[in-house]
């Protein structure tokens, strides 16, 4: 089975991109640069500013990679999105347990506890965009996002999804570490057997036997992706 | 495409440690839900919950605690079997000792727990984790038996545990979602959901292994699918629309017509969103024909992520039973829930049983099941 990455997009502490522009997601450590709305929506999102920063990473990179995709109206069909993450939103865990702490918790914060689970993000997205395939969240083994890849394949080699989102999120709290190093951001593409066109940009996998290749080689990150297979 | 079959489950609720136990108490329609002394609730509006007796943090992580009591049911299982796991709060117990300027839990993440656990089963895979928040054993299994299908591995063994823990209570608490009292899943008079704590393992097996296992398989798992509402990230959407092409994906896959299925296990939540939004989609699904439902809730709780897998033990124990247990905490059925849901035992042929889950970020998830 072949299957075109139509769109992608990165959003780290080197900054953001997309798969159009032909580089290297720039993933560094430290604290992902949140771009503003203006450069990820075609519309005003009054919502963007005010999610945790974990479902922030993850609307950015999925809105640009639509966008890369000419996707950014979202869907009809039933499209779904399978996210990789380490820590999962340990860091708005944290922010939102501190609201309990006062008078007896009766001040919790209902909005930060709305955002206690990675799957928000695709439910954020899913509002945003129109998906209404399958959706869920994994681990991060392997490269960044290779988990996702894998898993959003096979629902389309099942025939549960038209096209499918697969990415990496990650937002360690400020006093973590893994290695060494912090890093946060994230990085997705738009997965879609069958597109309507295959812009120049957009590179090919291959699906066999359980296997995802590209270029016959294995598939480590998702950031591999981000170089246009040659023609 | 292999078929699946599961061939074992083990689960631990505030009803009982086995499924035996927790069957035997469902049938009797006994509730588990009480006054949490747990941690204080004094100051709260909210107050009760399904704990499991005994369980209460310490030294000790009670996450693990409570895993330890499911996976020590188990019956030996293939070394080369994968990990799903499925807990989704496992790290609540940190956060809240981090918070109170605690420093002796230490962090446990998702990866962290199944990793505990193959070391503990002594497999020779760590495995992997899903999240779909409570739909997140549901598509657990949903994913394993794809696995097992497609040949890619021929055992998984899907588990997690959630505990009811200050985090999450007052959570719900502030979300205004929980019941001032006892649950009632599809009753009239439902005002919200109770917490309880619950650990599952199910182990998926492919033809091959079951034959190797011997012990006669207790259903096979046949169709599943996985769709999201696209309408809000806690709210159901009132059309049932995720929920409709997730049962649909799921008899399709299987093969069987609405017009077969015998059981319904929903999510039952007791939430007045949650429990309306299920009957438009079975009303969506199987029009006006009327067949047994049942939720658990009412009796051991919302046990959140492992809830599809506990409740997938219940609901297969009710298939190979022909008996779809009452519904505890309910007393007077919505106008859509009558003729479906009772508060006492329903009869039912036994041959086939739906299962489904929904949950936070418009997660839906369902599963079909039949006699193996």
């Amino acid at each position: 089975m072949d299957i075109w990455i139509t769109g992608g997009a990165w959003v780290s502490a080197g900054g953001h991109g997309r798969l159009s522009e032909g580089r290297k997601p720039l993933i560094v450590p430290g604290p992902a640069i949140i771009p503003p709305a203006k450069e990820v929506f075609t519309r005003p999102h009054s919502r963007y500013g005010r999610f945790d920063r974990f479902t922030t990473l993850g609307c950015a990179a999925v809105a640009l990679t639509l966008k890369d995709a000419g996707h950014e109206e979202g869907f009809t069909e039933p499209v779904g999105m399978v996210v990789s993450t380490t820590y999962d939103v340990l860091e708005t865990d944290m922010a939102y347990y501190q609201t309990t702490l006062d008078q007896g918790g009766t001040l919790s914060s209902p909005n930060l506890f709305s955002y206690t689970l990675p799957v928000i993000v695709l439910g954020e997205c899913a509002v945003l965009f129109r998906l209404t395939g399958p959706t869920f969240c994994v681990g991060n083994q392997g490269g960044l996002g290779s988990f996702a890849l894998n898993n959003a394949v096979s629902m389309l080699a099942s025939g549960k999804a038209s096209k499918m989102l697969a990415g990496w999120i990650d937002s360690p709290p400020p006093d973590m570490s893994e290695n060494g190093h912090k890093i946060s951001g994230s990085i997705f593409v738009l997965l879609d057997p069958n597109p309507s066109r295959v812009l120049p940009y957009a590179s090919r996998i291959r699906y066999e036997k359980g296997i995802l290749s590209y270029e016959n080689n294995a598939i480590p990150s998702l950031e591999n992706l981000f170089t246009p297979a040659e023609t | 495409m292999n078929e699946v079959f599961v061939m074992d489950a083990a689960i631990v609720t505030a009803l009982g440690g086995s499924v035996d136990a927790t069957w035997t108490a469902l049938r009797a329609g006994v509730s588990a839900v009480r006054p949490i002394t747990r941690f204080q609730t004094d100051r709260l509006e909210f107050h009760d919950g399904a704990c499991v007796e005994g369980l209460a943090p310490g030294g000790e992580n009670i996450v693990c605690a409570l895993m330890a009591m499911a996976l020590e049911q188990l019956k030996p299982i293939p070394n080369d079997t994968r990990v799903i796991w499925t807990g989704i709060k496992g790290d609540a117990q940190h956060v809240e000792s981090k918070a109170g300027g605690g420093g002796g839990m230490d962090l446990f993440l998702p990866n962290h727990y199944r990793q505990w656990v193959s070391r503990r089963l002594g497999l020779a895979n760590e495995g992997w984790e899903v999240n779909a928040a409570c739909t997140s054993s549901t598509v657990g299994m949903a994913i394993g038996a794809r696995m097992i299908a497609d040949g890619e591995c021929s055992s998984v063994l899907v588990c997690g545990a959630d505990t009811v823990s200050r985090f999450t209570f007052t959570g719900f608490s502030a979300l205004r979602g929980l019941s001032p009292g006892k649950c009632r899943p599809f009753d009239a008079a439902r005002d919200g959901l109770c917490l309880g704590d619950g650990a599952a393992a199910v182990l998926l097996t492919d033809p091959q292994i079951a034959k190797r296992l011997g012990s006669g398989p207790l259903a096979k798992l046949t169709g599943w699918g996985i769709a999201n509402d696209a309408n809000h990230i806690t709210g159901p959407a009132k059309n049932g629309s995720g929920l409709i092409s997730a049962i649909n994906s799921a008899l399709g896959q299987a093969g069987i017509s609405p017009d077969a299925v015998e059981a319904f296990c929903p999510h039952g939540t007791g939430t007045p969103y949650n429990d309306a939004m299920e009957l438009t989609a079975l009303e969506s699904v199987f029009g006006s024909r009327r067949f047994p439902l049942f939720s658990v809730k009412g009796s051991i709780g919302h046990t959140l992520g492992p809830a599809g897998a506990v409740e997938t033990a219940i609901a297969v124990r009710a298939m190979n039973e022909g008996i779809a247990p009452p519904t505890a905490g309910l007393i007077n059925p919505e106008e859509r829930a009558v003729g479906r849901a009772r508060g006492a035992e329903q009869p039912f042929p036994g041959n086939n049983i739906l299962k489904s889950n929904s949950g936070f970020g418009g997660c839906n998830a369902a599963l079909m099941f039949e006699r193996a």
